[in-house]
């Protein structure tokens, strides 16, 4: 039997990829709905997504990354889909890695699959500065999630029904992909990373600057203390290591 | 004037501001019960004829006393704030989550039945 999948693409300004990305995923995957969840976008974003085939909700009020993913998560839980991959509307991440991703949710059962541009491939296409605050990352998480997790940031994810279920309740708002592993261990939640190819976004500009940079470091670091503060002390023996 | 007056009159004015938006309605009863209480701790405070000696009990130089009673009360008052903010802010992602899902429900609803809105 098909697993029954729900493809997710938040997007914010992205007219200039969300197109091509949607076309991808359904070259791929033509019996799997995309859905691209438009954070309330000030160009084309939703037309041109809705043009290449993808269902769209149009977000009233922009809600921010993890307020858009969890839109997705609703919606699909409500659906009743057992299994949700989320992709970026940049374009960095290649369509073709989706079946993977899935084939690990359903055959090994873990909860959250991620992404890693790391695992195999070394991440050719990451920036320097990205690149160092991945490894800061990743040294933090080593000691409250008892192992290595190669791309923290990695935004390339898919779920299954029970973090569906989870996640449609509850997600960090603002910047998630971290937040969400602490969160993950606490429910004792079983996640593993998988190799996939990350690409240059294929249009656009990022909205991370600077400050932004600095301002995300801040709240992901504050993220995860408040997330180990509330840690009940039983998650590690639930954690999957990759490749298991 | 002198110092203890300036803060008693900062305190009514914080009553007296309060309650003309009450009555013009630019905020809430339940959001202007923290300022008036912040106006009359402060105007209360300022004629209270013990504060200078409290201050000396504490260490604390008595032209002191006021400003730092005034701050802690200020910053409690924008703690609580922040609290609400906050709620305010879960509750209206919560909204446009919903609003966003319902107008794409009744979108698909309308497409199966061809008949787009107007």
């Amino acid at each position: 039997m098909r697993p029954n999948l729900m493809v997710i693409v938040p997007a914010l300004n992205e007219e200039g990829s969300v197109g091509a990305v949607v076309r991808s995923v359904r070259a791929v995957l033509p019996d799997a709905p995309v859905l691209v969840i438009d954070d309330h976008s000030e160009d084309a974003t939703a037309d041109v997504a809705e043009q290449a085939g993808a269902s769209v909700i149009r977000l009233p009020i922009h809600l921010g990354l993890g307020g858009c993913v969890q839109t997705g998560y609703k919606l699909a839980f409500e659906l009743g889909y057992d299994y949700v991959v989320r992709v970026d509307g940049d374009g960095q991440h290649e369509a073709a890695d989706i079946p993977r991703i899935l084939n690990v949710l359903v055959e090994t059962g873990v909860e959250v699959v991620i992404g890693s541009r790391f695992v195999e491939t070394g991440g050719r296409h990451t920036s320097v500065p990205r690149r160092l605050g991945i490894t800061f990352f990743r040294l933090l998480l080593k000691p409250i999630l008892g192992r290595t997790i190669y791309d923290p940031t990695s935004g390339f994810v898919g779920v299954n029904r029970r973090a569906l279920q989870v996640f449609s309740r509850s997600f960090p708002l603002s910047y998630p992909e971290i937040e969400v592993l602490v969160v993950l261990q606490r429910k004792r939640f079983r996640f593993m990373e998988v190799a996939c190819r990350m690409h240059p976004r294929r249009a656009g500009k990022s909205t991370m600057t600077f400050g932004k940079s600095f301002r995300y470091m801040l709240h992901v670091l504050l993220g995860v203390f408040v997330n180990v503060l509330r840690f009940d002390g039983r998650g590690r023996s639930g954690v999957k290591e990759a490749g298991q | 004037m002198s110092f203890f007056s300036v803060f008693f009159v900062l305190g009514a004015i914080t009553v007296i501001a309060t309650l003309v938006s009450l009555r013009r309605e630019h905020i809430r009863t339940e959001y202007s019960l923290s300022w008036l209480l912040v106006g009359f701790a402060l105007a209360i405070l300022a004629l209270a004829p013990g504060m200078t000696a409290v201050a000396r009990k504490l260490g604390i130089d008595s032209h002191l006393a006021l400003p730092i009673a005034g701050g802690v009360l200020i910053s409690m008052l924008v703690f609580e704030i922040s609290h609400r903010v906050s709620k305010l802010r879960d509750e209206n992602v919560m909204l446009a989550q919903r609003i966003a899902i319902l107008e794409f429900q009744l979108r698909q609803i309308e497409e199966r039945r061809g008949e787009p809105g107007n």
